[in-house]
């Protein structure tokens, strides 16, 4: 099971002067299970990926594929498909529509065809992962509340589909520092009750360090590089093409290597850092002795 | 999904029709508008769709841009003409049920069709090759003299300025609602009609709340810059009527007095 992307172009205005290609030639395939970050700078074609992945764009060539049906073809197992990836766009409190907060979130899971007592359920849950208290909440109009509360109602409208994939296109971009800490460690929760693929589009390495198993790159349309996240941090030349930068941590650490003393530079949290630079002071010491 | 709207789309390109003085080619297309309504005869209409096809090549934009511009009317025309088809008197040509379809009527159809693609054409040559900002600015000057007789020329163009600046965005906005809601399962394009309006709501909704939010912006960012009104207020770009723009005049003026003699004279 995983979504498969083969040979997917798409071209924005197509036949116009404004004529762009968003997407070319791209090829990925995405484990279930895994958390998977793609990063990019700004135009570099990833919201234009995301939404191909639950056919809200059809591919001008190349095809999608989630858990083996390919969802620009054929008829009720396409749409079961493209149900089983959720999507939270960028700045998704835009979405929000109904009168209250408990509405709002179960809008999806009815259209989905739930019954009444499986959408409360979902809410009730969905609304604790977000961190926002049901009682409190569920009767508050969706339009009083702050940016980051209007986020996460957002994103827990999406939760309560219990998509088998979830997409998120930027989830903290304008959030302060601490309701993006919250909202990365409810990601990070989501992500070890074990039933959710994630995919996050991001484009500040800091917010994916420690979080995703693997980074693709993207620059102009293009995979420019793929793996894991200590692999992808060491090459910095092909960060600095697609307008990318290495985590502050791993800059860090890199300049511990070149000003002070030899040190680890793939560590992905702090505490492995501190370990890492702890090892290798001491070390010298002894050596020194 | 919603890539294909046309309207009040701008084409940059490097064409005498880009250089010319948007006023001028606003004048233009007013004496041409009245041009298509005299219109009357065969040779008339040859004329004038000889004159279309000269400026749209001209202008440099891909012809699939012009055809995109008239696709929306395609059921209108249809419907106009099938309706002059049968409505006319005359010689029959075919009779169907208490219908019967005339020469007269098909040449009439024929003609006001044509009549509606040419009108559609010339103000897509306007728009396509004019940036809407110069367009609203050349609205605002051809007003001007207007004022003086209580006209808010200024307060029209400016109005008119930001509906044809967020025209855009609300697109954007509007398919990215539309998309977000899909996600969530709202399903637009089955149902009855009743099932279809209630999916309306979702889009509509967070529509309106972006609106007014923008409006709110834009009020506030407009009056932090000082914004008072077209008073004393002072342009970065004068609009200049050059040496172009005389010569493509004078020959509008030839072809004017050319089709006035032409009518008068009765061919
Ligand atoms: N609706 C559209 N019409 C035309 N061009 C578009 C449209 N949406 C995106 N593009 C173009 O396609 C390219 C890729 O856009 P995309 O939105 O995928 O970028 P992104 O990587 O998500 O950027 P960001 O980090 O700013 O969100 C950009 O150059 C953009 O200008
Ligand atoms: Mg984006």
């Amino acid at each position: 099971m995983s979504i498969e992307i083969e040979n997917l172009t798409y071209t924005y205005m197509k036949k116009t002067p404004y004529e762009k290609d968003a997407l070319k030639n791209v090829n990925l395939k995405i484990e279930e299970g895994s958390f998977v970050a793609i990063a990019g700078h700004t135009g570099s074609g990833k919201s234009t990926l995301m939404q191909h992945l639950n056919g809200l764009i059809s591919p001008c060539s190349g095809t999608v594929k989630v858990d083996g049906v390919d969802i620009n073809r054929g008829g009720k197992e396409k749409i079961k498909a493209r149900h089983s990836v959720g999507m939270v766009f960028q700045y998704p409190e835009t979405q929000l529509f109904e009168e209250t907060v408990y509405a709002d979130i179960a809008f999806g899971p009815k259209n989905f065809g739930l019954e009444p007592d499986a959408v409360d359920k979902r809410v009730k849950k969905a609304m604790s992962f977000v961190g926002l208290d049901y009682e409190q909440y569920r009767d508050a109009s969706p339009f009083a509340l702050s940016g980051g509360q209007m986020r996460r109602v957002a994103i827990a409208g999406i939760v309560a589909l219990e998509p088998a994939y979830l997409v998120l296109d930027e989830p903290t971009a304008g959030l302060d520092p601490k309701a993006k800490h919250d909202l990365l460690e409810n990601i990070r929760a989501l992500y070890r009750k074990g039933n959710t693929t994630i995919i996050m589009v991001s484009h500040n390495m800091d917010d994916i360090i420690g979080l995703a198993g693997r980074i693709i790159v993207l620059h102009d349309g293009c995979v420019a590089a793929d793996g894991m996240p200590q692999d992808i941090f060491k090459k910095n030349d092909i960060l600095q093409a697609a307008g990318l930068r290495a985590p502050h941590l791993t800059q860090l650490l890199r300049q511990i290597n070149e000003q002070a003393f030899p040190v680890r530079s793939d560590c992905l949290n702090k505490s492995d850092a501190a370990d890492a630079v702890c090892a290798a002071y001491y070390g010298r010491e002894k050596d020194a002795r | 999904m919603l890539d294909d709207m046309m309207l009040g789309q701008f084409f940059p390109a490097d064409s005498v029709l880009h250089r010319m003085d948007a006023r001028l080619k606003i004048m233009l297309l007013f004496i041409f508008i009245i041009a298509i309504f005299l219109c009357d005869s065969k040779t008339d209409y040859i004329l004038l769709t000889l004159l279309n096809i000269i400026l749209m090549t001209v202008s440099k934009i891909p012809f699939v841009m012009y055809l995109k511009a008239v696709k929306p009317m395609f059921w209108i025309v249809l419907f106009t003409f099938i309706m002059h088809i049968f409505s006319g008197e005359g010689t029959i040509i075919a009779d169907l049920w208490i219908f019967s379809a005339t020469w007269e009527g098909l040449t009439e159809g024929i003609f006001i069709t044509l009549r509606l693609i040419l009108l559609v054409l010339m103000a897509s040559i306007l728009t396509f090759t004019t940036s809407p900002l110069v367009l609203t600015d050349a609205l605002e000057s051809l007003l001007s003299p207007f004022k003086k007789i209580g006209v808010p020329a200024h307060e029209l163009s400016m109005m008119m300025t930001i509906a044809l600046r967020f025209i855009p965005t609300l697109i954007t906005e509007t398919d990215k609602i539309i998309k977000a809601q899909k996600s969530r399962g709202a399903d637009f394009s089955s149902g009855n009609i009743i099932q279809r309006i209630k999916y309306i709501m979702p889009i509509l909704i967070p529509l309106f709340v972006s609106a007014f939010r923008r409006a709110d912006e834009l009020a506030l960012a407009m009056e932090s810059r000082c914004y008072r009104g077209g008073q004393g207020r002072t342009r970065m770009k004068e609009m200049k009527f050059g040496r172009l723009d005389f010569f493509i005049a004078a020959i509008a003026v030839l072809i004017i007095a050319g089709m006035i003699v032409l009518k008068i004279k009765g061919i």
